[in-house]
């Protein structure tokens, strides 16, 4: 009998009873209050004590009026907006192009396994944390800063937010393989990098792969928004047409975003199948 | 060849094609000459920023709390095992996809614009967004969720909702956790910039000093930012080793 309880050893053929409701200890319900307090000061925080009645009112209206506006979608300047969105599509292919190797090199340094010193494994463990925790667009203020205005800007932001991203996922995925292979070839008298190269990078591939598909979503979303703070791309556009409240053109950037993101999330779903499924 | 051409086709679209030696040789200086202007990072405004980070942080839990509240329901109709009809499969499938793939930028312009400036903007955002990628990811938990005990309910004539209830929601009851604070993270970290277009947060102290190359103070507000998003990534994962272990 699992459980000791009196009641119960009458009905030994039975299979163990459902758990009990039991009592929790004070702090937990202590702990709920604080929460609900916490949530209750967050939505003051967050504006929705200030909505009044008239305001949900208007609000549905207020939305109906911009869409209003925004239908039909005008096909005025089509050319200039396809061309910023071959720009933004280029910006996300030669950041991960960029980013991917320097997220090699990364990830071989800060991989629990593989580091060559602890010191190392941290430094870069801090350096990759900061670089994926900042948000890509204050990268983006930066580096205009930086590098000026234009694409270059952003494709740097993108180079950027591919290696906090992959140096992680490739370093956790480079520390879950198995360490046999790879302790056979070193023992055999293979140096470091042939090692890794020979028996950890092939293991790991398929992790990569989708690591890196996963990246290409994620960049080619963030390359559409970049424009905002002036690093290239159909973001500027996008701004001033609803700056100018020129609504139906920001209509037709938005279904060409949607289009563009909607297609590389399908294309790298298909690649993923397709080489995931053969390897 | 064709992707060849393609890739250096990019190279000159992004302008890396033509980047002169002369530009090259400035880089470092330029990227010199903002970190001399970054340091030391000052400390005037540290009150209002300490506000800002609160400010976000309340945005960000209501928000992800709402939209996660929405999801669930969402997550129910756009689960192909689940949902009542064909129609309304499409139908949410079509709503969370459209709230996930538009940028969390335009959203927030889209709502200034609707209520007006403010963190209001801010959190509605952060609720389409975590529609978004909630709605997707506990549809997918609740196709994922083993289909005998499924079964076995209809069999004895449960309801659509009763083994709802009872068999899928605690069967993906880990999986929807782990989303919903994947969900309070990203949320935290894209609150972060919505400042930029006036949805409240943190953001807008970070265009303020930028625009007046107020650099020192921009510096702080970066430092803030990232001690916020790494404190509320290490909260994350102690809640979810907490919650399914």
């Amino acid at each position: 009998m699992m459980m000791g309880n009196a009641n119960y050893t009458f009905h030994t053929a039975a299979p163990s009873p459902p758990a009990r409701f039991s009592h929790r200890p004070a702090w937990q319900y202590i702990l709920w209050l604080c929460f609900g307090a916490l949530l209750i000061s967050a939505m003051k925080g967050a504006g929705l004590s200030d909505l009044t009645l008239q305001d949900l009112v208007n609000i549905p209206s207020h939305i109906g009026y911009v869409l209003t506006r925004m239908c039909p979608p005008s096909l005025e300047r089509l050319d200039m907006v396809s061309r910023a969105m071959l720009q933004t599509l280029e910006m996300a292919l030669v950041g991960n192009i960029l980013g991917i190797p320097l997220s090699f090199g990364l990830a071989v340094l800060c991989a629990r396994n593989l580091t060559p010193h602890p010191i190392i494994y941290y430094a870069v463990r801090f350096l990759v944390t900061f670089l994926r925790t900042t948000p890509s667009l204050v990268w983006a203020i930066f580096l205009i800063v930086a590098v000026g205005l234009g694409p270059r800007s952003g494709t740097l932001t993108l180079v950027i937010a591919t290696m906090g991203f992959c140096g992680r996922f490739f370093a956790e995925s480079m520390e879950e393989v198995d360490p046999g292979p790879r302790e056979a070839l070193t023992a055999i008298g293979a140096g470091c990098v042939d090692a890794v190269v020979c028996a950890v990078m092939p293991m790991a591939m398929p992790a990569f792969i989708n690591t890196v598909l996963f990246n290409l979503e994620h960049t080619t979303r963030s390359s559409a928004v970049l424009g905002l703070v002036g690093a290239g791309g159909i973001g500027i556009e996008l701004l001033v047409s609803i700056q100018t409240f020129h609504y139906d053109e920001a209509a037709t950037i938005l279904i060409y975003v949607f289009v563009m993101v909607l297609g590389v999330e399908q294309l790298c779903a298909w690649i993923r199948r397709k080489v995931l499924s053969v390897s | 060849m064709g992707l060849l051409g393609l890739l250096i086709h990019a190279f000159y679209g992004t302008e890396f094609a033509h980047l002169t030696l002369a530009e090259i040789k400035a880089m470092p200086l330029n990227v010199l000459g903002l970190l001399r202007d970054m340091f030391p990072p000052s400390h005037q405004s540290l009150f209002k920023i300490g506000v800002a980070v609160v400010e976000t942080f309340q945005m960000s839990l209501v928000g992800t709390l709402f939209g996660v509240l929405i999801s669930l329901p969402l997550g129910f109709l756009a689960a192909r095992s689940m949902t009542p009809h064909c129609f309304w499969y499409v139908l949410t499938r079509l709503v969370v996809s459209l709230c996930r793939t538009v940028p969390d930028m335009v959203w927030a312009i889209f709502f200034v614009i609707v209520v007006g400036l403010g963190p209001l903007a801010g959190m509605l955002t952060l609720l389409v967004d975590t529609v978004g990628f909630a709605g997707r990811f506990f549809a997918e938990a609740f196709e994922e969720a083993d289909c005998r005990p499924q079964e076995a309910l209809q069999a004895i004539g449960a309801t659509r909702g009763g083994t709802f209830f009872s068999v899928i929601l605690p069967a993906a009851f880990p999986s929807c956790i782990n989303t919903a604070m994947y969900s309070m993270e990203r949320a935290v970290q894209s609150s972060v910039v919505l400042g930029l277009v006036g949805a409240g947060g943190i953001g807008m102290l970070l265009q303020e000093p930028m625009t007046w190359h107020n650099y020192s103070e921009a510096t702080t507000v970066v430092l803030a930012i990232f001690v916020m998003l790494v404190g509320v990534e290490q909260l994350s994962v102690n809640i979810r080793r907490h919650i399914i272990a």
